[in-house]
């Protein structure tokens, strides 16, 4: 039997990847006060960035309801015998664990296996579409596993901050705020693998995607790049061009980020995600 | 030396062994003692001609300070010659160098620290020396000072030095070479040079002026010269004697255990009429603690440790002349890291590598601190630090890697020194401006090691154009460019460039040159000249002419240059 592997909206999965590869997404929630929406269900990506814009409610992100986990389970277990789960970190939501709770209720009636990815956006999607392809090639459940995992080891992912105003105001990014001084308009560029780390910073927009280009370019034998955007379709095209350029052969896939990211980034966060090939593994 | 021995005749008598090899030839030895007597001599005669050095420095600006800096140098040595209490000549020498080493402020401290380091390494097994033993060290000096600057230029220090060695040991090979008339031909030589120096050095001739270290060196071998021949009519009391020494051990005393480890150690001297020291003692009090004020009506020496250095050191402005403004922080010198007082967004993750930054301007220094810079040297009003100042703050970070950036072609050679002298890892990241500075620090990756971050601060700092404006101290021509005491200057990356009769137009002339399609941001620093009102007026102004462009304004407070504009 497939397996069937299922994740979170946090993965910025263009629809025509899901539909291909047969993955099942779960919608984080977006909470705007006390209205709460399913990510790209109630709330597009485009509509979550207006409001974040207007609303005079800073919003924040919430896991899946153990709920809506099980849901998703029971349903996939009347046509497999086998799910792998892959999600978001576990240091930026609390996914994995409303995962493994609707494991434990599940019990015996289906195998699930999940997957903390360490990662989100890319970071996560590049993993998840690595076990869709496997498990769609009729990997068994240990092949699908090891597929999610390798990429996960090998992918890095970083993000360039328009501004630090609504990561100020998610309150989640302190430890790179201490860093960052107020004193001078900076745009960081951080680390998005495990936890939030800061690499870089510069003081315009330009110079801060060029850097951000530089420091995923020094990364040794890649074979796959992500560009993603929130509401800057234009740059993640230039960016995606220089990667071409550079990168002849290696395929770039631009997608738009979701709230997991975009809350605490602002709708001028720019990220890539940069997967090592295999043979430069340590 | 207040009643001190000068011989009264030349220097053969005085207890010196005065002895004839064959044909005549001079052995008359010499001790330690009359070597630091020499350069205590040219120390003070440097000392009185420092304003007059300062003044011909090529670029017109307020801060281009190689007479006092050279002094600052030589005071340092002297300090050190005569704590070493030795009569022996290559004990005082290799004291002097070492001096030298740690109070060298500027690239012409530096080089000349090299000097004394050439000279001291040749007299390294001498007791007492002889005018040939001087000549070989005058050459040793020399070969030291071309090491010194990885590209040595003719029409500098560096050729007055050479100059220097060979007709000393040209002279010494004559009849009747003794040391005086070795001195006096090393004089004349000296003299010739840096009269030619404008001949090598296009930038001197078009300005008009000789080459300001050539003319310190001229200076000092001048005041050994006129000490040997007794000529004392010139020389006033040296500033180096046992008062400074007493000075020394009583403020070495209020940095013992125990004592508030906060603030800026702050000293300077006034001098004036009707100074009250009790006054100005009870002021003192009120802005911190370890507080030593002594002197007379005319001259005050005031030491302190305080929060607000500006603060006391425009309240003795306000009584006098002030001179030997020294402050430095506490903090570092203790070698704690210790976050400032609005520390908490200040205190910056504790990555592999340290970094140092050299900034002159209270504003400045909170930038920097703000952007997670492990220590900070405040350059002062000279905006060189010594070597030593640069080498306490690089032991002071935590981490054994450290990366010094001193955001000023005058400090640079003072910071390969102080990275030479140190046991840790140090890279030195070229910044030649603040701007500069601030890119390279904003680049430093936690993540990253030692040579992967100078190197991602070096390709940072080239990125941003850098705008510094101030007044010119003297008419004169630069590349070609004419310009007239009191105009308002701008340097566009260290090269004068502008000569306008305003600030702002300045500011807007630089602008018109450097402004490109790529610029999106100017970053306007204001310094103690200029008003945070006067800022804002020029920053809408040039808002107005670049409306597409960001324009921050930041209080720089930095000394002499009203404006440092950064474009990104």
């Amino acid at each position: 039997m497939t397996v069937r592997v299922v994740t979170d909206s946090a993965a910025d999965l263009p629809r025509e990847v899901v539909e291909a590869l047969s993955i099942t997404v779960i919608p984080l929630v977006v909470l705007f006060g006390d209205e709460a929406f399913r990510d790209g269900i109630d709330l597009t990506t485009g509509q979550f960035f207006e409001k974040l814009v207007s609303s005079p409610v800073h919003p924040s992100t919430s896991q899946p309801s153990v709920g809506a986990f099980q849901e998703v389970y029971e349903a996939l277990a009347g046509q497999t015998d086998t799910i792998v789960s892959v999600h978001i970190g576990a240091k930026f939501s609390g996914t994995v664990a409303a995962a493994e709770v609707a494991r434990d209720c599940l019990g015996k009636r289906c195998r699930i296996e999940i997957v903390d990815s360490q990662g989100a956006s890319l970071g996560l999607g590049f993993a998840v579409a690595a076990a869709a392809r496997a498990a769609k090639e009729g990997a068994s459940v240990e092949g699908v596993i090891a597929a999610a995992e390798s990429v996960v080891r090998r992918q890095h992912t970083l993000a360039m901050l328009d501004t630090l105003e609504y990561a100020r105001r998610g309150g989640r990014l302190s430890r790179v705020e201490a860093l960052l001084g107020n004193l001078l308009h900076v745009k960081p560029i951080l680390s998005v693998k495990t936890e939030i780390r800061p690499l870089s910073r510069t003081r315009t927009r330009a110079a801060g995607l060029k850097r951000m280009f530089d420091l995923a370019m020094a990364y040794p034998g890649i074979e796959q790049v992500g560009v993603m955007h929130a509401t800057s379709p234009e740059d993640a095209e230039m960016l995606a061009g220089w990667v071409q350029e550079r990168l002849q052969n290696v395929p770039v896939h631009i997608t738009r980020i979701g709230p997991a990211l975009g809350a605490h980034g602002g709708p001028g966060i720019m990220a890539m995600t940069i997967v090592e090939g295999e043979k430069t593994e340590a | 030396m207040a009643g001190g021995k000068f011989p009264l005749s030349n220097a053969e008598s005085e207890g010196h062994a005065v002895t004839r090899g064959r044909r005549g030839r001079d052995t008359t030895t010499y001790s330690g003692k009359d070597l630091r007597e020499m350069f205590a001599a040219a120390t003070t005669w440097l000392e009185q001609n420092a304003q007059a050095i300062n003044s011909i420095n090529v670029f017109p600006v307020p801060d281009g300070d190689t007479g006092t800096n050279m002094y600052l140098t030589m005071r340092a040595t002297m300090d050190e010659a005569y704590e070493s209490g030795s009569e022996a000549a290559n004990v005082v020498a290799g004291a002097m160098a070492k001096g030298a080493l740690m109070g060298a402020r500027g690239n012409s401290g530096v080089i000349l620290s090299q000097i004394l380091r050439g000279f001291a390494d040749s007299l390294s097994k001498k007791e007492r020396f002889d005018s040939h033993d001087f000549v070989a060290a005058l050459d040793e000096a020399a070969v030291s000072a071309d090491r010194a600057v990885s590209h040595p230029v003719e029409g500098t220090i560096l050729t007055v030095m050479r100059a220097v060695a060979a007709a000393a040991r040209e002279r010494s090979k004559k009849l009747r070479g003794n040391l005086k008339n070795v001195l006096a031909a090393a004089v004349e030589a000296a003299k010739d040079a840096v009269a030619k120096t404008p001949s090598l050095l296009p930038a001197l001739r078009e300005a008009g002026v000789v080459d300001a270290g050539g003319q310190g060196l001229y200076v000092m071998l001048e005041g050994a010269l006129r000490y040997l021949r007794g000529d004392l009519a010139s020389l006033a009391p040296l500033a180096v004697q046992d008062p400074e020494r007493t000075w020394a051990r009583a403020t070495t005393a209020l940095h013992g255990i125990g004592e508030a480890l906060y603030g800026y150690c702050t000293e300077f001297l006034v001098s004036g009429e009707k100074l009250n020291a009790g006054a100005t003692l009870e002021r003192m009090l009120e802005l911190g603690d370890s507080v030593l004020v002594v002197g007379d009506e005319t001259l005050l020496r005031v030491h302190l440790h305080t929060a607000e250095p500006e603060t006391a050191i425009s309240y003795g402005r306000s009584l006098g002349r002030l001179s030997q403004i020294k402050v430095d922080n506490i903090e570092e010198q203790a070698g704690q890291f210790v976050a400032r007082v609005q520390a908490s967004r200040y205190v910056p993750e504790i990555g592999i590598v340290g970094t140092v930054v050299v900034v002159s301007g209270a504003g400045l220094e909170d930038v920097f601190r703000s952007l997670g810079a492990t220590a900070v040297v405040p350059g002062g009003e000279t905006m060189n630090p010594s070597t030593r100042q640069i080498l306490q703050a690089i032991e002071s970070c935590p981490q054994e890697q450290v990366i010094v950036l001193p955001n000023n072609k005058n400090v640079i050679l003072g910071a390969q020194q102080a990275a030479r002298n140190s046991r840790k890892r140090v890279r030195l990241v070229g910044t030649l401006s603040v701007p500069q500075g601030m890119a390279a620090l904003l680049a430093l990756n936690p993540e990253e090691g030692l040579d992967d971050n100078a190197a991602l601060m070096e390709d940072a700092r080239r990125e941003v154009r850098t705008i510094e404006v101030t007044k010119a101290i003297r008419t004169t021509t630069v590349a070609g460019l004419r310009v007239r005491a009191g105009q308002d200057i701008a340097l566009l990356d260290g090269t004068l460039a502008v000569a306008e009769d305003s600030p702002q137009a300045a500011v807007r002339e630089s602008l018109n040159r450097l402004v490109n399609d790529q610029t999106s941001l100017i970053t306007i620093y204001y310094g103690a000249q200029s008003t945070a009102e006067d800022a804002e007026a020029l920053a809408d102004e040039v808002r107005a002419v670049y409306p597409s462009l960001q324009v921050d304004i930041v209080y720089g407070g930095q000394p002499h240059y009203r404006y440092i504009v950064s474009l990104e």
